[in-house]
């Protein structure tokens, strides 16, 4: 009975565990092999020897070090950035209640929005054309700041336009992820903290706030 | 702390939003709730008790009426600040601190001069602790506990601030009866519990408020409430094993149920009545006016059960006669033969399902 039903589990994760396998698993290893052949050749399959020289090449290439850097920075930005903002908006929206669906959906378009379309709008936001310098510094020139090639200019604002990016794009996954997170928490909870006498608004300082007390750790375990 | 309830109403807008009916969940509840009683508030489910205790403890608002806990109007207060205690049934704790910071939690929210020194929320939580026996357990986590146990931190939690009024929502399900009767009388706050479980209820409440359809049927001791339900609902609703009810007939001052005139009713008007006779109303009796098909004896010990079927029968399941043991009908009988105790008897309108009273001789 039990072995029958262990091969019953088996045939039901058999497609995915193909799929998984063909396009996953067998080029993850088979990558791993090919980074020690080297002057591997793509099209006659051939290479000369093995050796570590494609992991000293690319150790000693300035592209590949900028590459890292910038992920880094990208990295140590976005996701403390975008996950503080994904939980804020997650509050609210679990705070409110009229036009609470409505602000769900916006809050998620950004998620089945077509890349090519995102990319259009964001070159209208940053690119510098022959005719404009873009939505983005039009609202500078406002506050009388100068222009600033967001595309070809200086580092830090190609990162910027970088990590807003990122930030944006990432927001709808963690918004649905936290506000299921939150909303999986019993109602109970809420008015047991109202209950103890937390005020919303209380901060830290009286011991921990309805907040903190009682929704992150209680949503934690989503 | 004496409670004060005065033309409680609460209406909720219909799920169904074309429509602009309302869920009337309670509805013109008026009760005053003696200083430091326990009270059960008990009906089936969606009989708006839960509300009820909501609306005490002030998580929700009523739509109109007054709540006064002594001479204090409470009714636009939020719930902290009313100094009430509220154990919910599914405990609520905070699964991240341990049982001694659960219990603190309250006494650290409280401000200005309010709030105690250090020493004596260290002394509070340990009084509260004692009282419901968890002083062994104070740096578990909750989830390292069993329901009983967690239900007791939830009490603990709600009586550490020595609240005016203790508010449990089904605290049953966990924990004795006798246990709650026990912290309630050693803390002498005023509680009001919430529960399906009428035996339970009855067993420990100094009152109880039987409720259906969010309309108070009968306020009362239990004891009174159980002699004398004012209707057949409530009758119905209290006892176990169920009342026995029939569909009867009164005719010059004689219950008929069937062609049989079981019991004289004198007093009560002629006409179609519910007659409800509780179990332990039946006297086997071989020269008795009632017969009934005798389906089965059931031996509980002290008692016996006799299962019987009438063609009158109105209730939901067979008839129960609770008999003493030393008295049983004769192996292989068809049929048994009752005397009614005819205060064990309640006549309803047929149609109001409203007590019809008749002298007891």
């Amino acid at each position: 009975m039990n072995k029958e039903n262990n091969l019953k589990g088996w045939l039901y994760l058999l497609p995915a565990i193909l799929f998984l396998g063909f396009f996953m698993v067998y080029p993850l290893v088979d990558v791993f092999v090919y980074s020690f052949e080297e002057g591997y050749n793509s099209a006659s399959q051939t290479f000369f020897g093995v050796g570590l020289y494609n992991y000293s090449y690319v150790l000693h290439d300035p592209y590949f070090l900028q590459a890292l850097k910038n992920t880094f920075i990208l990295v140590i930005i976005t996701v403390p950035l975008s996950t503080i903002i994904a939980l804020l908006i997650s509050v609210g929206l679990n705070s409110i209640t009229p036009l609470k669906k409505l602000y769900q959906t916006v809050y998620f378009l950004p998620y089945v929005t077509n890349t090519l379309a995102v990319g259009l709008v964001f070159m209208i936001l940053f690119k510098k054309t022959a005719y404009t310098d873009g939505l983005a510094n039009l609202i500078l020139a406002w506050f009388g700041k100068g222009p600033i090639d967001f595309i070809d200019g200086p580092y830090w604002a190609k990162m910027f336009v970088l990590c807003f990016y990122t930030i944006w794009v990432v927001m709808p996954f963690k918004v649905l992820i936290l506000t299921s997170a939150l909303a999986s928490v019993n109602q109970d909870y809420y008015n047991a903290a109202k209950v103890d006498g937390t005020s919303p608004l209380s901060p830290a300082s009286s011991g921990p706030s309805r907040p903190t007390a009682t929704r992150w750790p209680c949503s934690a375990r989503t | 702390m004496k409670v004060v309830l005065q033309n409680l109403t609460k209406k909720f807008p219909s799920r169904n939003k074309k429509s602009n009916d309302e869920v009337i969940a309670v509805n013109d509840f008026n009760f005053e709730i003696p200083d430091g009683k326990l009270i059960g508030l008990l009906g089936p489910s969606g009989c708006g008790k839960s509300t009820a205790l909501n609306l005490i403890s002030g998580l929700i608002q009523p739509t109109s009426g007054k709540i006064f806990f002594g001479d204090d109007d409470v009714t636009g207060l939020p719930p902290e600040n009313r100094g009430v205690g509220l154990v919910f049934q599914s405990y609520a704790l905070y699964p991240h601190l341990t049982v001694r910071e659960n219990i603190m939690f309250p006494l650290q929210n409280l401000k200005g001069a309010e709030r105690p020194s250090k020493e004596e929320m260290e002394r509070r939580v340990m009084e509260a602790a004692r009282l419901v026996q968890i002083e062994n357990l104070m740096e578990r986590k909750p989830g390292e506990m069993s329901g009983g146990q967690q239900q007791r931190v939830a009490i603990a939690r709600a009586v550490v601030k020595m609240p005016r009024v203790l508010l449990l929502d089904e605290p049953l399900s966990n924990l004795d009866a006798e246990e709650i009767r026990r912290i309630q009388r050693d803390t002498g706050i005023t509680t009001v519990f919430v529960t399906h479980d009428q035996e339970e209820a009855m067993s420990i409440s100094d009152m109880i408020v039987v409720m259906k359809d969010g309309v108070v049927q009968q306020i009362g001791k239990p004891q009174d409430v159980y002699d004398s339900p004012v209707n057949l609902f409530v009758s119905k609703f209290l006892g176990t094993p169920p009342i026995n009810v029939f569909d009867g007939q009164v005719k010059g001052g004689k219950l008929y149920i069937g062609s049989e005139a079981v019991l004289d009713v004198p007093g009560a008007a002629d006409g179609p009545v519910w007659a409800g006779i509780r179990p332990e109303g039946f006297i086997l009796d071989e020269n008795g006016p009632f017969t009934c098909d005798l389906t089965g004896v059931e031996v509980m010990g002290r008692d016996i059960s006799v299962v019987c079927g009438h063609e009158k029968n109105a209730g939901a399941g067979a008839i129960r006669a609770i008999i003493s043991a030393e008295h049983r009908p004769a192996d292989g009988a068809k049929q048994v033969r009752f005397t009614l105790k005819p205060w064990k008897v309640f006549l309803f309108n047929h149609e109001t399902e409203e007590r019809i009273h008749f002298e007891v001789k």
